[in-house]
């Protein structure tokens, strides 16, 4: 007789796919439904491939909606509620800066908003050489370059709007990050705001791999949600460092989504 | 998936337009699904158009958690299970009692819908009983866990897991059967 797994395996194979009758009724009842929601319309996030760090961001983001898999430390902060404080928030901010031998190496910035769009700062040590914009329910990029004075501005294709498909599944994340054990940091303060933490060894980086690596990741007592992971670790003899740093809803500046390009700036593609 | 997550976030914040992308998404599974418990295509479409209308209404309306795939897995097992008990209660034999053909041959539905390879299993699962079929295709077939499912069919785990268990075993003993002839 077939062993349980061939049995699994062949369930696994039966497939079918939908036809294109049923494709258009579906559609066409959302698309219906969608013209008697004009709300729907503004809230966007556009997705653009060079923003794959955001993606790492949104890892981060959405991979926290597993965090009520935790047994709470012990502190003051509910980790199981941290799910529902983030689903209520539209925007946010990630600036991941990565040290190597104790001096920055890049700075990458992103701006994530369902109200205000989407911006990302390429630059090191609290510069930008490079923003990128697009504002919500808009089809343009918006690329500003200071170092050269210049801009540019195009329409985003249609390989560029869509959702990415290189999206890491977000319990992995977690699951993988707290796959060595955690111990609890207690309470500190970064940045004046009042944190609880907890640490893990040989936390899951992408990329390269490091070596005696530790992640500690901090959330805000007050608000729980979490403002700052850190991993460290050498990589080829030298020491690593990744700092990743959030804001939450109002703590970011709408201010921040608006491309406001200085008039001695060149447009120099359209 | 981490796409999952965002659909979801979305979706329970109201935006409506992330069901065209969570159908494209798992439309073909959820018919392969229906289609394994009702045996018939255009039924198993007919289903699926009914949980997306019904989802695409819940907009809104409701938080969804957990895995994506397995909620809308789960809403089309309950309406096919309904379909199922309906088409017994009016249209005659049960779909589970689906005449042998000769020398335990699949049927030409089952050929038709699931091709050469695959029939002989699809006959083999239309000879379980219902609860057995569904627990067995929402495990193996949708990826579910059996807490999750023994919480949206309102049993204890024992139960599911007993009926993966027997589903398994009648399916090993009648592929087996049929292997032989």
């Amino acid at each position: 007789m077939k062993p349980v797994r061939d049995i699994d395996n062949e369930i696994k194979q039966l497939h079918l796919g939908a036809s294109g009758a049923l494709d258009a009724r579906v559609h066409a009842d959302i698309d219906e439904a969608l013209a008697h929601d004009p709300g729907a319309i503004r809230r966007t996030i556009m997705m653009h491939p060079m923003a794959k760090l955001a993606v790492a961001a949104a890892v981060i983001l959405a991979g926290l909606l597993g965090l009520n898999i935790i047994s709470g430390p012990g502190g003051g902060v509910a980790w199981a509620a941290i799910p529902g404080h983030i689903g209520e928030i539209d925007t946010f901010m990630f600036r991941m800066t990565i040290s190597v031998g104790g001096k920055d190496t890049g700075q990458w910035t992103f701006y994530l908003s369902e109200r205000y769009g989407f911006r990302m700062d390429i630059g090191a040590a609290g510069e930008a050489a490079a923003s990128w914009y697009v504002a919500p329910g808009s089809d343009t990029l918006v690329t500003v370059i200071p170092s050269e004075k210049t801009w540019t501005k195009r329409p985003l294709t249609p390989e560029e709007k869509k959702m990415p498909e290189e999206y890491e599944d977000p319990a992995d994340y977690i699951n993988r990050f707290l796959a060595h054990g955690y111990k609890e940091l207690g309470r500190s303060v970064i940045d004046g705001v009042e944190v609880e933490g907890i640490e893990v060894i040989d936390p899951p980086t992408k990329g390269e791999k490091l070596q005696n690596s530790v992640g500690r990741l901090w959330v805000d007592v007050e608000t729980e949600l979490p403002i700052r992971i850190e991993i460290e670790g050498t990589a080829d003899g030298r020491a690593v460092r990744w700092l990743m740093e959030f804001k939450w809803g109002q703590a970011v500046d709408p201010a921040a989504f608006e491309p406001n390009i200085p008039s001695d700036y060149t447009l120099v593609g359209q | 998936m981490l796409e999952d997550r965002i659909l979801i976030l979305k979706f329970n914040r109201g935006d409506r337009r992330v069901l065209h992308r969570i159908y494209d998404k798992y439309k073909d599974d959820l018919v392969t699904l229906a289609a394994a418990l009702l045996m018939d295509v255009s039924s198993a479409e007919d289903v699926v158009h009914d949980v997306f209308i019904a989802f695409l209404d819940s907009a809104g309306r409701f938080r969804l958690t957990g895995s994506l795939k397995g909620y809308l897995a789960t809403c089309v097992a309950n309406r096919a299970r309904n379909l199922n008990k309906a088409m017994r209660r009016h249209q005659g034999p049960a779909l589970d009692d689906v005449p042998d053909a000769p020398d335990g041959e699949p049927l030409p539905e089952q050929v038709a819908i699931f091709g050469e390879q695959l029939a002989r299993l699809s006959r083999a699962l239309a000879q379980l009983p219902d609860e057995q079929g569904e627990v067995l295709l929402l495990r193996s077939h949708s990826g579910m866990r059996f807490a999750v499912i023994a919480k949206a069919q309102g049993v204890s785990i024992n139960t599911v897991q007993g009926r993966y268990r027997y589903a398994v075993e009648k399916l090993r003993s009648l592929l087996a059967c049929e292997a032989q002839v």
